[in-house]
């Protein structure tokens, strides 16, 4: 949160006023996976359970942990913007850091990034609308966030609502 | 841990044959797995790695076992025989001077994932090859097909393949002549089966 912003507790909600923009931001929880510290708890709870499938030599298991401790906060931050219905990590057995988050109206995302530390990273990206793919592109980390934060504006509702306050 | 291999598990040209008629759409898979229960919710990506799934071996559970006569349980997928002479069955003579008494195999305590054969038979989809946008991009079409592959030591083995709009479907990808773009498409496969839960543990 911004210098400019001050947070007020509102039932299980925030009203973020913006006093340099002079905005009310309306943060709404409602459920447990509303909260950017629930799903890092989530993910972090998944990882510890999954992380001996990083190669056991420490190198390997060091760059995992760092891309994974890096990507957790790109993508719940941008999760959390939406409402979601469920949020889970594991590791795959190649090893890649596998994200499945499903949100309201029957949007999943797949968040798949192949760990290899000799090569640049590479990330599969799905997006599914029920059972139809709307998105699938293999990209950079940065790039699969930017097209998946660009489909869910298009077909979600932020949570967060804006209100410009008049003079 | 090696445990004496249960004698309905060696194979016979009537056990073999029974079972290649009466599999059907309902009838289950079952794969052993390193898979975990997460706190999520959400099903472990590591149902299988990415390139198992071509050639995936799997065991069925038929549904109606009594009424055809055959005994079987899900607990036979946990027994693996790494006997020398478990090879493709093809007919009783390879059952001459064999003694099943004392025909070892493992017992895995992983857990065991179930399947349906009906939804992931015919389970099709698209992968990409080269990076979208550029001039070496295409979009291949796969599908799933099921082939009934008993084992000397297991009549109850199939084998999941993978076959691609890449070669005509002219014969299914091969694990050891996998691309790097291939990922993409043991991630595909494996996506599918986590969006709808089609394998879930027992």
């Amino acid at each position: 949160m911004s210098d400019c912003q001050s947070l007020m507790p509102y039932n299980s909600s925030h009203i973020i006023y913006d006093h340099c923009k002079e905005t009310y931001s309306i943060s709404v929880n409602n459920n447990k996976f509303s909260t950017k510290e629930a799903l890092i708890q989530i993910s972090d709870d998944c990882f510890e359970l999954c992380k001996g499938r990083l190669d056991e030599d420490s190198d390997s298991s060091f760059f995992g942990r760092s891309i994974y401790d890096d990507l957790k906060y790109r993508i719940i931050d941008l999760a959390v913007e939406f409402d979601l219905n469920s949020f889970g990590f594991s590791i795959s057995l190649e090893p890649s850091l596998h994200f499945i988050v499903r949100f309201k109206r029957g949007i999943t995302l797949f968040f798949e990034t192949y760990l290899d530390s000799e090569n640049e990273l590479e990330t599969y990206v799905q997006i599914y609308e029920d059972k139809e793919l709307i998105l699938s592109i293999r990209d950079t980390i940065s790039n699969g966030l930017f097209y998946v934060d660009e489909v869910l504006q298009e077909i979600l509702s932020s949570r967060t609502l804006q209100f410009q306050l008049d003079h | 841990m090696e445990v004496q291999l249960p004698s309905r598990l060696f194979s016979n040209e009537r056990l073999v044959t029974t079972i290649g008629n009466d599999v059907c759409e309902s009838c289950s898979l079952l794969r052993r797995s390193k898979y975990i229960k997460l706190p999520s919710g959400e099903l472990d990506s590591a149902i299988w790695s990415s390139q198992d799934i071509f050639g995936l071996s799997i065991n069925t559970f038929l549904c109606n076992t009594n009424a055809i006569g055959i005994e079987s349980h899900i607990e036979d997928v946990r027994y693996v025989s790494n006997d020398t002479r478990n090879l493709p069955f093809d007919s009783d003579n390879q059952r001459a001077s064999i003694n099943i008494s004392e025909v070892l195999a493992i017992h895995d305590k992983n857990i065991i994932l179930r399947m349906f054969y009906g939804k992931i038979f015919g389970l099709s989809g698209y992968y990409p090859f080269g990076q979208k946008g550029s001039e070496e991009f295409q979009e291949y079409q796969y599908e799933l097909r099921i082939y009934y592959k008993p084992l000397l030591f297991n009549p109850f083995h199939f084998e999941i393949q993978v076959y691609s709009s890449e070669n005509d479907y002219t014969s299914p990808i091969e694990r050891e002549n996998l691309k790097r773009y291939h990922k993409s498409l043991g991630s595909d496969i494996r996506n599918k089966i986590l969006l709808d839960k089609l394998a879930l543990p027992l």
